[in-house]
């Protein structure tokens, strides 16, 4: 992420300069005036639950202007700033969970008091459907409601939750977006075991469009999969009705079918999105045991499960070539892998990793994390001025810079930050500059594949991110036009291409929903079925055999022990025996004599 | 008495603690795993685990590594215990030092570099870590125990008595019936402590079988993990409460092995 940060700074010293610059002379008295009374009064506390490094932060969270390693001060520090401009003292409790059912947990006990927490898609729906949660006071979010991508806007409209009464809600009412991302292949062309079977990168590629390909023979040991119940389902099912299935006697079309009628145009964009993500929610029982069988197979076939080191051991090059990975973590993984290149690049015989990224072409998932505000809130106004806050693009282009995913926020300082990392037009100053396409040729797309290296250093291809800034970048500017970037060929399917996916893949993303409470512990087990390691016959029988003889041998042992005891007590017996004897001998001798 | 009742307050910080971090948390875990998730008694939990082939292969396996990590610490550290004793060989503390050494250094970064250490050597062997999921925890879980297993039979073998050792050999023990009737009972409580080290960490570990099988393995740890991560708080809590009580047992059941020096001798078999 050096190339990221390094590029950032002047940025946001610019910004700063630019908010102080334009504050005129005697308002700026009247806010310190408000400052001032604002500091002296008791301050409120807003207590945020969000994930472990998951905004961009001071060194210490709780304390007072704290600035990190580079000198920039946290996105809290400066809420609690602009809070106190407008004249509320905010003392931001800040703390951090590592999974959503822990959050949930403590939540459900009702001890815990938070202002305002950051869970995953599918439990803000279970939260909803709880009546853990209120909804957002009205227009509370200015910010948010300008800056929100459409796109992410209707997927999150998309999910459909039922209140306690039964009655179908708006989870945009509910919650407000943080970051989103998908579900796809990170995978590693260069890796050895790939290149001793003899796999270029083109075959590899077009392999893992495929999710059924991760069972193949050919990729055997090279993959790892999630250890988490949810996403590796996600997996399994994708596998499980790839094609056309019965299920109760009804006929469905799968996942392969779906994608080829709306190729032909069976089906239009938004019907194949429904299908798909209808396809992909599947959770009865019948469905969890065919899942379940795959998943056995998936993982013999596979290296093996991880859950957080698989980002940095693909960026090493070791252990395997594929791992199933959220985005956000692909990109991590991408740069982590980029810095060790450039780090090693003189050294003999160092061989570079190129990491990149993949969603297979009938289906993934997508995801997103939001804010929402608990029922037991004290702050619910506050705690709606803090995500506000967040959503403002330049502090979201902050977080971005600093999590390294991708916030659902879209917007010019957004879409001028990420032109800056990508854009060649705008790589070396943060402006335009045409002339950094010198000499360079433009490629379609699709063609990158079959350049040479050489050929893909001297191209480049146009990608169309409008969808995601559509209605954002302010009044008179047109999407469609502004967010075209220009990219160079080698970076076909890298960073870019995993933080914003490209608009042809949208249609086949589908949401998870949450299963309910039953479902869920059906799915565990089915889960903890996948991950028990399950014994030959003939090794139970031996274990038997083993207590058996154990047991066996423990009670000869006894008895044995037993019979030297009474044994040894006869002897003792006949000891005293004899003994009485010889004395009545001995009296019996001597009353005679 | 004054003297005798400042004696008694000396241990209620002790006591305090016991039950505050002890007892407190057993009672919790005893209330869980009796109770639905809205608080009312039940025996579900314990109803869905002896019904589940999946959780009791999950607890067998998890004993039969423990067993047999307990069997492989114990036939490895029992005769270097014996060599490290004599002070012949070992002059100085150092070379038992450098035995548990490893212990010093954090074990989650030791369990990882191990991990690339036998993916090193195994890449010679042309295979893969991830292959050899059993072998690969197996390793791990000997190297991270043995410490454990060494010092404990170190500090009995400091004190066998080698005149009764002599005294065997010279009533006409050969050196196997010496090792079986002299050496072993007298090192019957440093077994059975080094024992005890090993097993029951053994089965409630989850970090090594997780990091060196890649995931592929589930130990009873694992098993309760799972279930507390993803909300099931009864059933989780039900599996630590089984762990306990087999912990209990084993300890009931090796309880007469141990004792101090004068026993030792006298309960000889």
């Amino acid at each position: 992420m050096n190339r990221r940060k390094a590029k950032y700074v002047p940025m946001a010293l610019a910004l700063l300069l630019l908010g102080a610059n334009a504050l005129p002379l005697e308002e700026a008295a009247n806010s310190h005036a408000t400052l001032l009374r604002a500091r002296s009064s008791e301050p409120v506390v807003l207590n945020v639950y969000n994930w472990e490094d998951y905004i961009q932060d001071d060194e210490d969270l709780n304390g007072d202007n704290d600035t990190n390693d580079e000198g920039e001060q946290g996105l809290i520090t400066l809420f609690e700033q602009a809070m106190l401009e407008e004249g509320i003292n905010v003392h931001v409790n800040y703390s951090a969970f590592d999974t959503n059912e822990t959050m949930l947990a403590e939540l459900k006990t009702g001890k815990a008091e938070y202002d305002i927490i950051c869970p995953s898609d599918y439990v803000i729906q279970k939260m909803i459907a709880d009546d853990l949660v209120q909804p957002f006071p009205e227009d509370s979010t200015p910010n948010y409601d300008k800056y929100v991508s459409p796109f992410v806007r209707s997927k999150i409209e998309s999910i459909e939750v039922e209140d306690e009464d039964g009655n179908i809600v708006n989870v945009n009412d509910y919650a407000r977006g943080y970051m989103w991302g998908t579900l796809g292949l990170l995978y590693n062309p260069g890796f050895s075991g790939i290149v001793e079977r003899g796999i270029d990168e083109n075959k590899m590629r077009e392999d893992l469009s495929d999710w059924t390909s991760l069972w193949s023979e050919d990729y055997r040991n090279l993959l790892a999969i999630k250890d988490s119940m949810r996403d590796t389902y996600a997996v399994g099912i994708m596998k499980t009705y790839d094609q056309d299935f019965e299920l109760d006697g009804k006929q469905y079309e799968g996942f392969s079918t779906l994608k080829e009628k709306y190729e032909n145009g069976t089906y239009d964009a938004d019907t194949y999105n429904e299908l798909v993500s209808q396809l992909f929610n599947m959770h009865d029982q019948e469905t969890f045991d065919r899942v379940e069988k795959d998943l056995q197979a998936l993982k013999e076939n596979a290296f093996g499960f991880e859950v957080d080191s698989g980002k940095t051991d693909m960026a090493r090059g070791m252990y395997f070539a594929i791992n199933v990975a959220w985005s956000g973590d692909a990109a991590f993984a991408m740069d982590l892998a980029d810095e060790n290149n450039a780090l090693h690049e003189d050294e003999e015989g160092f061989v570079p990793t190129t990491l990149k990224y993949l969603l297979p072409d009938a289906g993934a998932n997508i995801w997103f994390d939001g804010w929402v505000i608990p029922k037991n809130a004290k702050n619910p106004e506050l705690a709606a001025k803090f995500v506000d806050f967040l959503s403002r693009p330049d502090n979201a282009a902050v977080n971005m810079n600093y999590i390294g995913y991708t916030p659902v926020i879209a917007g010019q300082e957004i879409l001028d930050l990420v032109r800056s990392w990508y854009d060649i037009r705008y790589w070396d100053t943060g402006e335009l500059d045409p002339s950094a396409l010198d000499g360079l040729t433009m490629v379609d797309p699709k063609a990158v594949y079959a350049l040479s290296e050489e050929e893909k250093a001297e191209s480049y291809y146009l990608k169309d991110i409008s969808y995601f800034f559509e209605g954002t970048l302010g009044e008179g500017v047109d999407a469609s036009k502004e967010a075209i970037f220009y990219l160079p060929a080698t970076e076909k399917d890298r960073q870019f291409d995993t933080q914003y996916p490209d608009s042809s893949v949208l249609p086949r993303l589908a949401v998870m929903a949450d299963f309910g409470a039953q479902q869920n512990a059906s799915l565990l087990m089915m889960w903890e079925a996948v991950k028990n390691t399950s014994l030959p016959l003939w090794s139970y029988i031996v274990i038997l055999l083993a207590v058996v003889l154990l047991v066996a041998l423990a009670i000869g042992l006894k008895v044995e022990r037993r019979q030297v005891l009474k044994r040894r007590r006869q002897r003792k017996e006949q000891r005293l025996h004899s003994a009485e004897w010889s004395k009545t001998l001995k009296k019996t001798l001597v009353e005679g004599l | 008495m004054r003297y005798k009742s400042f004696r008694k307050a000396l241990a209620l910080p002790f006591t305090l603690f016991l039950i505050l971090f002890i007892l407190v948390p057993i009672l919790f875990i005893v209330y869980y795993a009796f109770t639905d998730s809205n608080g009312y008694f039940t025996l579900d939990a314990f109803k869905s685990f002896f019904t589940s082939t999946v959780k009791l292969n999950v607890l067998l396996i998890s004993l039969l590594i423990g067993i047999l990590n307990t069997v492989i610490c114990l036939l490895i550290a029992f005769p270097l215990s014996y060599l490290l004793a004599n002070p012949k060989i070992n002059k100085n503390y150092m070379l038992v030092m450098l035995f548990v050494m490893p212990m010093w250094i954090n074990f989650v970064l030791r369990t990882g570099a191990l991990r690339d250490l036998l993916s090193v050597v195994l890449g010679w062997m042309g295979t893969t870590t991830g292959e050899h999921p059993l072998l690969c925890t197996m390793i791990g879980m000997v190297l991270n125990y043995l410490p454990f297993t060494v010092l404990p039979l170190y500090s009995t073998m400091l004190k066998l008595d080698h005149s009764q050792i002599e005294a065997a050999q010279d009533l006409g023990c050969n050196p196997f019936r010496t090792f079986t009737r002299s050496i072993i009972p007298q090192a019957m409580p440093g077994i059975v402590s080094a024992a005890m080290m090993v097993f029951m960490p053994t089965i409630s570990s989850y970090v090594i079988s997780d990091t060196l099988s890649e995931g592929k393995i589930m130990l009873f740890g694992n098993s309760i993990y799972l279930s507390f991560s993803n909300s099931d708080w009864n059933g989780g809590s039900f599996m630590s409460l089984l762990m306990l009580i087999i912990i209990f047992l084993v300890m009931l059941a090796t309880r007469k092995f141990q004792g101090d020096g004068g026993e030792r001798r006298s309960s000889s078999w």
